[in-house]
């Protein structure tokens, strides 16, 4: 313990200044938190929940590369203290000047708010932990596999590059990344990041295998990627979350008549293989409170003749008029549409 | 004979490139054990290995009894290590330093650690990042010798640096370091050769002879032939003779397995119209100026 102790404290002292900075920042924080709420503070003042997670990375960062695992030149490589001292150390330091900061802090808002903290520490704690896994444990786990500030701000660039870059790709391609349940498959990614940071640290502070944890750091990105949900698992998800049970199959969808006599084409924005409708739609036995969002859809046309035009998945998307009328925008192949626009259809 | 340090057999591959390939040493106890190679030899990688710095791709070595792969707290409080490419935190000073590694060794001697702050005028209150490489060579090794080690690893400690301060340097840890085992890696052949009590060649990954400086400054010596008329090379050649050059009426060679009696006797079998035979003896820096120029070693 003693061992522990006195690396904390050097960490302590070398890294007094960028503990400063994050706890004058989380205090600034609270503070004008508690002047202007519910209002946002003033310009200098609302930059604040911005700089404090840089702030507190910063901080983390350094409290690594003080010690940093990755390279074979550091002076304590070789001096009689175990990495597992290490690691207790930096968590020593992380618990003090990060993690009870942030929870004197939360419950200060609680008290402040009048609310008891006889029914609140154990939230807070557990926030703390939320806090632990998705922001410290990811940062730290970038850290240790980096050499300095430098490369870590490069890799943690790059990793959101490509995993922006991976997405949009799959973006223009598939519907399912298309949807208005984003929070999933972020907290589906923020997830394996969480699961991948432990085995990192682990390797790197008690195996120094440096070439695996960066291997690992890639196939989270990877995984990151390829790991988002099909669109119906997603659907079922946020229907069991869902607070007001709601059947889908009661909320009618139509043409709604009352509308514009016709679809109305967009022949501007349309290609030479399709062409943009926008077809009046209106909503029944919607209940009360309800706001209706169209994800996706599957567009089937069958004409007279008894032709069938049918579409693979879309992005759906309803334009709502001041009136109140609602358009569903739809992609026909264009030469289904020209042989079949003066006659009804069924859609 | 025990020894304090030894390796069997050590392999290191980075990626698909050799580094050692089969390396084994013994360093006895007690002992001055100098470690030389050209440039890229693989003593730094074997070093690293025997610190647990780097893991080896085979083999294994033992410090101070321990498999370098387990060296735990408890041994490296035993062990110092100093190397020329040690990053330090340069932002301590030397005394924050000094008193920052204190609580980690049982065995420091605050008395002897003033001794050697004094000894190299250590200034405490510098930072380390501010001191002239000189200076932080001595303040990294009056930090290894404080807790008074039972076995020193240095790693080209001299490199770089002025005649005067490796004196010193050399001074310090001669007389801090009497019954400790001392494995030094360096270029600097010179300074070695007045303190080393055994050296290693170190080429190709392997270690192509190792024995007491004493038994390698007796078998080699730089014979000098003189002839009536010039006088080539022959194409028969004792394979211990080594880089024989023939100018004018002279020629040279290195003798490799010296003996006061046989030598000139297989140099006039050889050359039976030697007019003179001249023997000198070598200094370490022209033993190994030899040994690297003929890309001999092991046979030798």
């Amino acid at each position: 313990m003693n061992l522990i102790l006195q690396l904390f404290r050097k960490d302590a002292i070398r890294l007094w200044p960028q503990a400063s900075i994050f706890l004058t920042l989380l205090a600034l924080n609270g503070w004008a938190d508690r002047k202007y709420a519910p209002f946002n503070p003033p310009q200098p003042l609302a930059f604040i929940p911005f700089l404090l997670p840089i702030a507190c990375s910063v901080l983390l960062i350094a409290l690594i590369h003080e010690e940093g695992p990755v390279g074979d030149c550091q002076y304590w490589l070789t001096r009689p203290f175990s990495r597992r001292h290490l690691m207790a150390a930096k968590i020593l330091f992380a618990l003090v000047f990060i993690n009870l900061p942030l929870f004197l802090y939360q419950a200060a808002i609680v008290i402040t708010a009048g609310l008891p903290m006889s029914r609140n520490w154990v939230n807070l704690l557990c926030l703390q932990l939320f806090f632990t896994a998705v922001d410290i444990l990811p940062v730290a786990a970038l850290a240790a596999v980096t050499k300095n500030i430098v490369q870590t701000v490069l890799a943690a660039l790059t990793t959101g590059a490509v995993i922006v870059a991976l997405s949009s790709l799959d973006w223009s391609h598939h519907v399912n990344k298309a949807d208005g349940m984003p929070w999933i498959d972020a907290t589906v990614g923020g997830a394996i990041f969480v699961a991948m940071s432990l085995p990192i640290l682990f390797l790197q502070y008690l195996r120094r295998a440096t070439a695996p944890a960066r291997a690992i750091l890639a196939g989270a990105v990877l995984l990151v990627f390829t790991s988002s949900l099909p669109y119906a698992a997603k659907w079922s998800i946020q229907m069991r979350l869902s607070p007001r049970e709601l059947d889908p199959s009661a909320v009618r969808i139509s043409w709604n008549r009352e509308g514009r006599l016709v679809p109305i084409t967009h022949d501007w924005i349309s290609s030479d293989d399709s062409v943009q409708l926008e077809i009046p739609i209106r909503f029944d036995d919607l209940p009360p409170g309800a706001l209706i969002k169209i994800e996706a859809i599957q567009p089937v046309a069958e004409a007279l003749t008894g032709e069938v035009w049918r579409s693979g998945w879309l992005r759906g998307g309803i334009r709502e008029e001041l009136n109140g009328d609602k358009f569903e925008n739809i992609s026909m192949d264009r030469q289904f549409f020209q042989r079949v626009k003066d006659t009804p259809i069924h859609l | 004979m025990s020894y304090a340090i030894s390796a069997f057999g050590l392999t290191k591959r980075f990626h698909r490139t050799p580094v050692l390939d089969g390396f084994n040493l013994e360093v006895p106890e007690g002992g001055i054990y100098a470690l030389t190679g050209r440039n890229g030899a693989g003593k730094t990688t074997a070093i690293k290995i025997l610190m647990n710095i780097l893991a080896p791709t085979a083999g294994r070595c033992e410090i101070l009894g321990a498999d370098s792969r387990r060296l735990g707290p408890r041994e490296l409080a035993r062990i110092g290590y100093v190397s020329e490419n040690q990053e330090m935190p340069g932002w301590m000073t030397v005394g924050f330093y000094l008193d920052f590694l204190r609580p980690f060794y049982p065995q420091w001697d605050t008395a002897l650690e003033a001794e050697l702050v004094e000894q190299f005028q250590l200034p405490r209150g510098r930072n380390l990042a501010h001191l002239s490489r000189g200076m932080r060579m001595k303040a990294a090794l009056a930090s290894s010798l404080a807790y008074r080690p039972r076995a020193i690893v240095l790693d080209e400690p001299f490199t770089g640096l002025d005649a005067l301060v490796r004196d010193e340097l050399i001074e310090g840890l001669l007389a801090r370091a009497e019954n400790t085992t001392i494995l030094i890696s360096s270029h600097d052949l010179a300074e070695i050769e007045s303190f080393a009590s055994h050296v290693g060649y170190l080429e190709n990954g392997r270690l192509q002879f190792s024995e007491s400086l004493e038994s390698l400054s007796a078998r080699f010596r730089e014979v000098a032939l003189t002839f009536e008329k010039p006088r080539a090379v022959p194409d028969a050649w004792p394979g211990h003779w080594l880089i024989p050059e023939a100018a004018g009426n002279a020629l040279r060679f290195v003798e490799t397995q010296y003996d006061a009696e046989r030598t000139p006797g297989e140099a006039r079998r050889v050359f039976p119209d030697a007019q003179g035979i001249e023997v000198n003896g070598m200094t370490l820096r022209a033993i190994f100026l030899a040994l690297a120029k003929s890309g001999r070693g092991a046979s030798v």
